[in-house]
């Protein structure tokens, strides 16, 4: 294989999971920020997620540089300890909601939640700087903002692909920031939890990949023990939901 | 200052909501990296229990939970 199908065939998991996991919380700030625009004015909710996406920017270039400082093992065993807490607690939930013990995220309701919050705020003058809308856009999109942080650092760091992993995140925040701006409204139609119980999978797979090289073991076939690692995970979590459903577990 | 605490507490919550899980993650960890300092110890077996614990300790917990609901 030549170099650029290896750096591909590399970079296209670790690109792809954090494009999927950055478009979850993407979607999710985008609900807030749009009914603070819609409920109080665009520009103090533009200017308080610009603000945020400036914060994370500052955090990013002060923790960046200290990881290359780390030993690769002790780096491979933290970042696969926090990927794996990070992909089961998504996968969890999401295992939960799709076997129905507890309830599907409705985007329409939490828009709709957020926007009457705001309506009854003080200061809704759309003509005036709006702080309230500036706030509750900055908070939404630093604390939205830090998990896709983390996402691309768990993803990217151990095997040096930061730069696969925040061009996926990226991409996801700018397509879905887009598509909001254009539709005006909540992205309820995105699978949330598909992507989750999907994103949760990849995660956990380069968590346990990550932590076990970190330990000194070495995984069969290499880099291509994800996909396995990715197999192994999907077909035990869509049994135990099917199972679940079924009343089969008791 | 409040902002600072609830930012914290967020980041936190980032890698847990069902503490149970995430201590029963960390033992079959702890277990798998102290079993690797074995000498002489072939890795292969810790590598499986790894993956084996973590699935089995999530099936279970999930299962749990849907019962608790």
């Amino acid at each position: 294989m030549t170099p650029n199908l290896m750096d591909l065939l590399h970079a296209g998991p670790v690109m792809t999971a954090s494009f999927f996991a950055s478009a979850v919380e993407a979607v999710e700030a985008a609900t807030v920020v749009l009914a603070a625009s819609v409920e109080r004015g665009w520009r103090p909710a533009l200017a308080g997620a610009l603000a945020a996406l400036a914060a994370l920017a500052a955090i990013s270039a002060l923790f960046g540089p200290a990881l290359a400082a780390i030993p690769i093992a002790t780096l491979q065993v933290v970042v696969g300890t926090l990927l794996l807490l990070f992909g089961v607690r998504w996968l969890r939930k999401a295992m939960l909601r799709s076997a129905g013990a507890i309830g599907l995220r409705d985007e329409e309701a939490l828009y709709a939640r957020e926007r009457l919050a705001l309506d009854g705020s003080p200061g809704a003058d759309r003509r005036r700087w709006d702080t309230i809308a500036a706030l509750v856009s900055f908070k939404a999109v630093l604390l939205e903002g830090l998990e896709v942080v983390v996402i691309v650092i768990g993803l990217g760091a151990a095997g040096g692909m930061l730069v696969p992993a925040a061009a996926g995140a990226v991409g996801a925040c700018v397509i879905v920031a887009g598509t909001a701006a254009a539709l005006n409204r909540p992205l309820s139609r995105v699978p949330e939890n598909a992507l989750k119980f999907a994103v949760g999978i990849m995660v956990s797979a380069f968590g346990l990949f990550w932590f076990g090289e970190g330990i000194g073991g070495h995984w069969p076939y290499g880099d291509a023990a994800i996909p396995g690692l990715v197999a192994v995970l999907f077909a035990a979590s869509s049994c135990a939901v099917a199972l679940v459903r079924r009343g089969g577990i008791r | 200052m409040n902002a600072l605490r609830k930012i914290l507490g967020k980041v936190a919550t980032l890698f847990y909501d069902d503490a149970s899980l995430a201590i029963t993650v960390l033992a079959i960890l702890a277990l798998a990296a102290a079993a690797s300092t074995v000498p002489g110890l072939d890795l292969e077996p810790v590598m499986a229990f790894l993956v084996v614990g973590v699935v089995a300790a999530l099936v279970e917990n999930v299962a749990r939970a849907a019962r608790a609901r």
